[in-house]
């Protein structure tokens, strides 16, 4: 079930929390926890009820594996347990998740004709996974307590953040189902969790989709395209990219709230980054977290001289690339990642030790633009269907097809369209794009999201998602008032008209 | 005391719910669809002209409001069938053909319209085309029937009816639907005949006969090009029938036996210009052979229900009607075609008055003939020979076509 359907929006959220407060202020803290819990598996099962065993089994052996681990007696079998744990969970990830690409990658190499049927990729199996591997190295660490089975259930399943994240740690979640309030409802929650939830959904709706019509058409195109043809579908799917995952993920956010339960921020307005090192700490930011604790730093993280370091980035970013999905398109994004971050941190330490680049003063625009463009670069290989095409659109990007600007602004450029189409810029139907209207919008969106401020600032008096962010003050805040009750209930309506259309067309006209 | 942000929470839910409930409540009156069978007012919304290009969606809901005892299968030509005609003697009749249809869709569509309503009477509209081996149209949708393939009701009723009323009730097309009918009574839609004259007559001013001909036959003619890309010349194409088509036909005859309803079966008049493309393209003995095939299929089923064969008519031939000339002004309405695959509903009616028997049916004998395979072979010679006819009393025009299709194959697709 998808955050932004009817069935959830109308069905499964209204009675879900309807019955959950009933349970929790009138029966049991617990069996409200117990039916969040079995909520959370129908809202999973709703997509294909086969995998709901897997995720029970996945569950089930990752807790009674940390109860193990995590007694103190025998060290050694501890580990044992642990590197047993660990190899389980990737083994079960591996199997859904890479086993055709491994084996499609074999064939190739030894020209061999190796065959297994197409696994059907069960969803959310690469963050439950992440999660419970996280709360195993815990559990050895010391790093965990006793925790209640049923609580450990919420921990895994809680519906808000368990399709698409945020990546949540057992650390930060399971006191706040110790129900020390009892579940009461918290009013504050949920007026903001609500607002929130709406905020995300209209990101999702009416802009991210929007931005998709143009990136789909650029990346499903067939023929050559023109510089500018390429660069704008580029950039039209970073915004997608951008306004769907945060949106998603400030859905999941404003949705915990209106349960009680505060899950941690995601997105912090990454395409405000300077650097890319500063982009990485405010671009899915749990996913970072996760990569950085638990494959970072151990295998050594900056610990070990800088050549290991090097290395270190480099594998964390191509493995959290392949993370993604299995394909050479996702290790190539994660490459560049990791060649764009080891570039940073060489200019930084640079800038360290020269006093002529220490004193170089760097526009923030300017890093800000630079930033935005290698990301967006980067998106190519992402988005792409395989690393032909990725490659194909970076060939019209870097503009070995050909610049070519919209033929109807030859006349309104006067004296420039002449001196342009003299430098070999061509002048002709573009085909892929309103080209004025993405040129006009893609300064105003950039413009929108270096100053305006982001969601969770506009809610930086209120407690809503798990934060170390110093959050900037923002002039324009949300309070309860009447009049954002209005804004929000008339954008969140035209979002819900959005959702899905009645798309059904036959050209015969008669 | 009430706190400031449960004020809040209940005025957000409250405009929310309130615009929600609005919307709903104006897309049930309006109806756009015919999914809620809402009365239907004058100037407001009698006509549903959303319904033109949502048949799959509106028909299947229709049928079970409407419970027609006679329905119109088919086809984008059958569409043209007046479900008004007065010759129908079991009512309410329901012109249920849907545009770009296969037997598939029409064996399946009818199981549903079983389902929900005592049918006495079918009328069938055969075409060749809607037995080639095309994939299912994109906007058939299995779940909106209420019966399964094999016969067995459809066990997720609610969720499928759901599935079509949640976005009729709370989706920007059907809102931007609701206001294009409450806006738009005047332009009727396909079931009024008194609009569809008026629309088509509007696209002829338009566009002319001439243009609206050449453009179809174009879409045809580049269909066959892009099945032997590399020929720069008309040659045999590589359309195949398939074997399910054929058998989901049996299928609705069987159907018919079974339920004791009257099908009458008709083979659609295209134009002389649209049967020249299948000579041209080398299709015309596929064609003959379909015609056998379902002569062939006809016999076959009444032998194994025990029954007469059910009458097949064929409208295809060279009369006075099939050879109507195409004016080249913007001014001049054809009298039965409006492009050379679809006759007007005008044509339409005197193939009713043929296969409904009616009093009228004598001054048109000279139009269609009934084939099983008795005569099949006759009837295909006879089709022949009168082509043969047609070209040495017109051989100009003959000629002018021949060229215009060898000219298409030789440019580039456009």
């Amino acid at each position: 079930m998808l955050f932004n359907s009817y069935e959830f929006i109308l069905a499964f959220l209204p009675i879900t929390l309807l019955v959950f407060y009933y349970l929790a202020e009138n029966v049991q803290p617990r069996v409200a926890i117990a039916w969040l819990v079995a909520a959370s598996l129908f809202f999973y099962g709703w997509w294909n009820p086969a995998y709901v065993a897997l995720l029970i089994g996945s569950i089930l052996f990752n807790y009674s594996m940390g109860l193990v681990i995590s007694k103190k007696e025998q060290k050694i079998k501890s580990r044992a347990l642990l590197i047993f744990g660990v190899i389980c969970n990737l083994g079960l990830l591996g199997y859904y998740k890479y086993a055709n690409f491994f084996v499609d990658n074999i064939n190739w190499l030894t020209s061999g004709t190796y065959q297994i049927e197409t696994i059907i990729l069960p969803l959310a199996i690469s963050f439950f996974t992440f999660q419970q591997i996280a709360y195993l190295v815990d559990a050895y660490s010391g790093g965990t307590r006793e925790y209640d089975f049923l609580q450990y259930c919420l921990f895994v399943t809680f519906f808000p953040q368990l399709i698409a994240g945020p990546i949540v740690h057992h650390r930060e979640m399971m006191p706040q189902f110790d129900y020390p309030n009892g579940f009461r409802l918290n009013h504050n929650k949920l007026a903001t969790g609500l607002t929130i939830f709406a905020i995300g959904l209209c990101k999702k709706i009416l802009i991210a989709d929007n931005f998709a019509k143009y990136a789909n058409r650029v990346f499903d195109s067939t023929i050559d395209l023109s510089f500018f043809e390429a660069w704008l579908g580029a950039i039209a799917y970073s915004f997608q990219i951008y306004f769907d995952f945060s949106g998603y993920s400030e859905m999941a956010i404003g949705l915990g709230l209106m349960f009680g339960i505060r899950l941690p921020i995601n997105f912090y307005s990454p395409y405000r980054a300077g650097n890319i090192i500063e982009f990485w700490r405010h671009w899915h930011m749990t996913l970072s977290r996760f990569l950085r604790d638990y494959l970072y730093i151990p295998l050594g993280g900056s610990r070990k001289g800088k050549t290991r370091r090097y290395i270190n980035l480099m594998l964390t970013m191509v493995i959290g690339g392949l993370w993604h999905g299995a394909g050479w398109t996702f290790v190539i994004w994660g490459g560049l990642h990791g060649i764009y971050l080891i570039i940073n941190h060489t200019w930084h330490s640079l800038r360290t030790r020269s006093r002529i680049f220490h004193n170089l003063n760097i526009p923030l625009w300017f890093g800000r633009i630079l930033t935005f463009t290698v990301v967006t670069f980067a998106w190519v290989f992402f988005r792409a269907e395989d690393t032909e095409t990725a490659l194909k659109i970076c060939h019209s990007m870097l503009g070995f097809d050909g610049v070519v600007l919209p033929e109807q602004w030859f006349d309104k450029l006067g004296f420039l369209g002449v001196t342009l189409s003299e430098l070999g810029i061509n002048f002709a139907y573009m085909h892929k794009f309103n080209a004025g209207v993405m040129f006009i919008l893609i300064p105003i969106m950039l413009y929108f999201l270096w100053k305006s401020p982001n969601t969770l600032e506009l809610f930086s008096s209120h407690e809503t998602a798990i934060t170390d962010q110093d959050m900037l003050k923002s002039r324009i805040s949300w309070s309860p008032t009447r009049s954002w009750a209005v804004v929000i209930a008339i954008f969140g309506f035209i979002a819900m008209l959005n959702l899905t259309r009645v798309n059904e067309f036959i050209y015969f006209q008669f | 005391m009430m706190t400031m942000e449960k004020k809040y929470t209940r005025t957000l839910l409250a405009i929310f719910g309130g615009l929600l409930f609005c919307l709903a409540l104006f897309n049930i009156a309006v109806d756009p669809f015919y999914i809620f069978a809402t009365p239907r007012f004058n100037n407001f919304n009698y006509f549903k002209p959303a319904t033109d290009t949502r048949q799959r969606l509106s028909k299947a809901h229709q049928v079970r409001h409407l419970k027609p005892q006679t329905v119109i299968i088919g086809t984008s030509r059958a569409l043209q069938i007046n479900q008004s005609n007065k010759h129908f003697q079991h009512q309410p009749v329901m012109n249920y053909a849907l545009a770009s249809s296969t037997t598939y869709e029409h064996y399946r569509y009818l199981q549903h319209a079983n389902y929900h309503s005592q049918l006495k009477q079918v009328i069938y509209g055969l075409d060749f085309f809607a037995f080639k081996n095309s994939p299912h149209p994109l906007y058939y949708k299995d779940y909106r029937l209420s019966v399964m393939e094999d016969n067995t009701p459809n066990p997720n009723k609610l969720s499928s009816y759901l599935k079509d009323v949640v976005p009729s009730l709370f989706t920007m097309s059907a809102l931007k639907a609701s206001i294009n009918t409450v806006s738009k009574q005047d332009a009727g839609d396909l079931n009024s005949i008194w609009s569809r004259s008026r629309r088509a007559t509007k696209i002829v001013a338009s566009h002319g006969h001439s243009a609206m001909f050449n453009d179809l036959e174009k879409s045809k003619l580049s269909e066959y090009k892009s099945l032997q890309p590399t020929n720069t010349c008309p040659g045999p194409a590589k359309h195949q029938h398939s074997a399910d088509r054929y058998q989901y036909f049996r299928k609705i005859l069987h159907l018919a036996y079974e339920k004791d309803i009257d099908l009458k079966l008709f083979i659609s008049p295209s134009h002389i210009r649209f049967m020249e493309i299948y000579i041209m393209v080398g299709e015309w003995h596929v064609f003959e052979n379909w015609k056998r095939d379902i002569a062939t299929i006809n016999k076959e089923e009444a032998a194994l229900a025990g029954r007469e064969p059910f009458k097949l008519w064929d409208f295809s031939g060279y009369n006075a009607y099939t050879t109507e000339a195409v004016p080249l002004d913007k001014t001049s309405v054809m009298d039965w075609y409006w492009e050379s695959s679809h006759y007007t509903t005008e044509l339409a009616d005197i193939m009713l008055a043929r296969m409904l028997n009616s009093s009228k049916a004598k001054d048109y004998s000279h139009f269609g003939r009934i084939i099983d395979t008795v005569n099949i072979e006759s009837s295909l010679a006879e089709i022949c020979r009168e082509r043969h006819m047609h070209q040495q009393k017109a051989p100009a025009f003959f000629a002018d076509y021949h060229g215009f299709i060898k000219h298409f194959f030789n440019s580039k697709i456009k």
